[in-house]
């Protein structure tokens, strides 16, 4: 068992979730080991979020059926998320829904029902850890990934390829290995794998029970023909092949579980340089990890956040934050002081449309292969976006918290990491924001505090200009934009 | 010979010390040969990605070939619905016509601004997926990974590098196309000019420069070349940097007669820069929702229309926004020197699926339009009686030769430095 210490705690976190207060990051580190560190927040079902429930109940109405587009529209679907990221005592079950979302992009922009979202939002966290199988086919059969990939067209005789093709190319497999390079799957593989899925359907609820919706296998519509998928390889099958048949299959291709490596490194750990000998290595291990577990993702990630890899140096700071990480982290290590507003009234809507101006617009992915990662965030204007948007959070004023919506740094917060030097007020903010730098950034930071009239934090009209202006500061600096 | 990272790093360090002597518009080009800065800044060049693979068919209609007919009973376009709104006809020769939503680019056809390439392709090896054909496309060769950038962002880092000012954007996005192959260039991206500034706390004006001099100091640091770190540092710090020039200079001039859609609203975008800020060079914009497995062509209330939505819908969009722009830079005087060429990541399946859509194929159908083009109609238009083994057009235009045309014709920069090899000139450019 490998001992863990607060800045462990903070990486762990900042990967497993959005990031915590110091005082959070305290009591991770209090259980004594980085495995069970890592197992509480896997186990998060264990965690009670009670609190969390009770707010969302008052201050959203998405369950009062009839439907109503006052009640319940995109707005709210956005808002119900965010509220979820910065307020759950279960980081890792937010963190990897959000993993999910982005693995299995679907956009609302063509499904154009939010409840549909709301359901697909649902089936992911319900089965974030379970068998990769099994959560792949729930998927399959989700209402607005059945329209998101035109599979409610897919019929006997008039075949169309796009869920059988992203399924293979961005879900699985990849077109190839992302480890030997051989091509995975042929343009017949597609063919005959949206044969496969042919007749699939899913029936609405009554009104008095909207998010119940159950999937419909259309025997009239389906192809029941023989048909030879992956030919020539370890997986070859001819047969009257279901979609339900195709899964398992392709679930246990070896390539599947490395493809899965990468996608879980890029997310949550670093990326992957396949060139090497050693990352190639890392991929094997960690692929066979999930073949021999029953493709348990929970046993999978297990692996992965107690791996040699996650905690090595190379892992520290080796990922350029998420718009949601970005967004939700500082709030969350400032102890989440956050009134999401509503039901009916003064909603927050101001969180996810900070997420969306920096590149994440939740539920409105680009395509189906989700948002790209890392550098892919980086450009001159939306790294101003991200300068202005640490602005807005530093420096918007509340008199009362409990009762004004939104997010906020109170003064009683900056009060509590501001001492009498500047060195000291400096290192402790940095230290909340999670960020390491160097001694001449220190020092600039400093000079800041001091500039026209010596820093002296004995008033709170300082410390709500200063120290508003250092935390924007340290939230405009490259390390910040690292997690 | 393909210009390898550590070759472009010694380079860019040349140009720099050629900056140092030159100060306004002189640089020098990677290879060490001087370029006349005049005409190469006198030429522009604006990008137009349809994302989701266009149908060439559907753009350029072979109305003389029966078999295009048969592979599309119910999507195809007969000779008699080929004329626009006012009962022009969109028939460009006895063989092929444009779709009738391209009433605008007809116009500028028959004016001789307009070429039109047919059957450009990438390969027969190619997955006809997005992700990798539009990576191929922007790395400018077949590989599936851009470990050198984009085929502009090489060409803009061998140009401008080095250079203080403005020169290129991604307007709405940063393409792939743009990506530079290593740190030491930038490529701006720009979505908004009013969001495109640095803020600080209004409940505190007097302290902004405080805080200007602390960012500064955080993002001018170095890192080390290719690390996250260096990569958001650098962009955070040619954003500021620029942000000054965006503001002041795009508030002299506002667009006007553009219609209200999202590529015309990018291109104005683009005019403004343009006309207001002379080291203006290169530009990319996008429109996506090609990507019709469903309803290529539209149903309307349980009918079928030709002219609404689907395909139609995006090409009325495509040559309204592209007929604004070209005035609006003609009334400047910037008609003459502004290319604008079009990509798409792949066309579609020549047979039509069973939902009123096509699948992906091969073959796309490319525009380059600008008032010092050779107009007319470029490569052959693929046979529709040999397909390939899945069904797909068989194209004859390399891609890269269209690059290679547009670096080596109108960009003045030997193709061979960005695209690693020779490929034909396609002429459409004198």
């Amino acid at each position: 068992m490998a001992s863990i210490s607060f800045d462990d705690a903070a990486h762990l976190l900042r990967r497993m979730g959005f990031g915590g207060s110091p005082d959070e990051l305290d009591q991770l580190a209090a259980f004594g080991s980085r495995e069970a560190a890592v197992d509480h927040l896997l186990n998060y079902d264990r965690i009670d979020d009670s609190a969390l429930d009770n707010l969302t109940a008052q201050k959203f109405q998405i369950n009062d059926p009839p439907l109503d587009n006052t009640k319940f529209n995109p707005q709210e679907l956005r808002r119900l998320w965010f509220t979820r990221m910065i307020l759950t005592k279960r980081q890792f079950q937010e963190k990897i829904t959000l993993f999910w979302h982005n693995h299995f992009a679907t956009a609302i922009s063509k499904v154009n029902q939010e409840v549909l979202m709301q359901v697909q939002n649902n089936t992911l966290r319900a089965n974030a850890l379970a068998r990769f199988d099994d959560l792949l086919l729930k998927v399959a059969q989700d209402p607005a990934m059945l329209i998101w990939l035109d599979t409610l067209q897919n019929v006997r005789g008039n075949t169309n390829e796009n869920w059988a093709r992203e399924l293979q190319e961005l879900f699985t497999m990849g077109i190839k290995d992302v480890v030997t390079g051989e091509t995975n799957y042929s343009q017949t593989d597609i063919t005959e794998i949206a044969r496969a899925f042919t007749g699939w359907n899913f029936t609405r609820p009554p009104a008095s029970d909207p998010f119940n919706y159950t999937f419909r296998f259309n025997t009239n519509s389906h192809d029941n023909g023989l048909k030879t998928i992956y030919s020539g390889t370890a997986s070859a099958v001819t047969s009257n092949l279901d979609g339900k048949d195709v899964i398992p299959i392709i679930c246990n291709r070896p390539a599947t579980a490395r493809f899965l490596v990468k996608k879980f490194f890029d997310f949550f750990v670093y990326p992957l340089d396949f060139t090497t000998k050693q990352d190639r290595n890392t991929a094997d291990a960690l692929a066979a990890v999930y073949l021999s577990h029953d493709h348990s993702i929970k046993e999978f990630a297990r692996a992965i956040f107690t791996s040699d890899e996650f905690w090595s140096d190379r892992a520290r700071y080796a990922l350029i934050k998420t718009p949601p990480e970005f967004v939700v982290g500082p709030i969350r290590m400032f102890g989440a002081t956050y009134n999401p507003g509503g039901p009916t009234a003064q909603r927050d809507n101001s969180i996810f449309q900070r997420s969306a101006l920096l590149g994440m617009d939740c539920y409105d992915p680009p395509d189906v292969s989700g948002w790209d990662l890392n550098s892919a965030w980086v450009n001159t204007a939306s790294m101003l976006d991200r300068y202005n948007v640490a602005n807005t959070l530093a420096t918007t004023r509340t008199q009362n918290p409990t009762t004004q919506q939104g997010a906020f740094i109170t003064i009683d917060q900056l009060r509590k990491y501001t001492k009498a030097s500047t060195k000291k007020t400096v290192k402790g903010f940095i230290s909340v924001l999670n960020v390491s730098t160097d001694k001449p950034t220190i020092n600039s930071l400093r000079q800041y505090l001091d500039a026209d009239t010596p820093f002296d934090p004995s008033t709170d009209t300082v410390i709500d200009q200063k120290v508003r202006g250092l935390v924007h500061l340290i939230m405009c600096l490259p390390e910040f934009q690292l997690s | 010979m393909p210009t390898t990272r550590r070759q472009f790093i010694k380079q860019s360090v040349g140009a720099v010390t050629a900056s140092m002597l030159i100060p306004k518009f002189g640089f020098t080009q990677a290879n060490g040969q001087s370029i006349d800065p005049a005409a190469n800044l006198a030429h522009k060049l604006v990008v137009i990605q349809f994302s989701g693979g266009n149908d060439g068919l559907s753009n350029i209609i072979p109305y003389s070939d029966s078999r295009y007919y048969q592979l599309r009973p119910d999507i195809s376009l007969q000779p008699s619905e080929l004329k626009d709104d006012t009962g022009a006809t969109t028939m460009i020769n006895n063989d092929l016509a444009l779709h009738p939503r391209l009433k605008e680019i007809k116009q500028l056809y028959d004016a001789g601004k307009v070429a039109l390439i047919v059957g450009v392709d990438e390969s027969d090896k190619q997955s006809l997926s997005h992700f990798e054909g539009t990576t191929n496309l922007a790395a400018g060769g077949l590989s599936g990974t851009i470990p050198n950038g984009g085929w502009l962002g090489r060409y803009a880092s061998q140009a401008f590098a080095g250079q203080p000012g403005f020169y290129a954007a991604g307007i709405g996005s940063l393409p792939q196309m743009f990506y530079t192959p290593d740190t030491s260039y930038v490529i701006p991206s720009i979505s908004s000019f009013a969001q495109y500034t640095f803020q600080t706390d209004a409940r505190n004006t007097r302290d902004r420069n405080n805080q200007i001099t602390a960012f500064t100091a955080g993002n001018s640091r170095s890192f080390d070349s290719g690390a996250f770190i260096d990569t958001v540092a650098r962009a955070g710090a040619k954003g500021f940097t620029d942000s000054i020039t965006i503001q002041t200079e795009t508030a002299k001039y506002a667009p006007q007669g553009y219609p209200n859609t999202g590529l015309a609203n990018l291109l104005k975008m683009v005019a403004q820069l343009i006309v207001t800020i002379p080291t203006s060079a290169l530009f990319h914009v996008s429109i996506g929702g090609f990507d019709f497995h469903q309803n290529l062509v539209a149903n309307v209330n349980g009918q079928v229309n030709k002219l609404v939505n689907g395909q139609a819908g995006l090409l009325m969009q495509f040559s309204q926004a592209v007929k604004a722009f070209y005035d609006d830079l003609d009334a400047h005087g910037f008609s003459q020197n502004t290319l604008i060429m079009t990509y798409s990541e792949f066309g579609r399946r020549p047979q039509q699926n069973g939902t009123m859509g096509c699948d992906h194929g091969r073959a796309s159908a490319w525009y380059v339009i600008g008032g010092s083009v050779k107009g007319g109609v470029y490569g052959q238009q693929p046979s529709l009686s040999s397909l390939d083994r899945n069904g797909n057009l068989v194209g004859n235009v390399d891609l890269r030769s269209i690059y290679a045309t547009v670096l080596d014709k109108w960009l003045n920069h030997d193709s061979r430095s960005v695209l690693g090899a020779s490929f034909d000139n396609v002429g459409f450019l004198n």
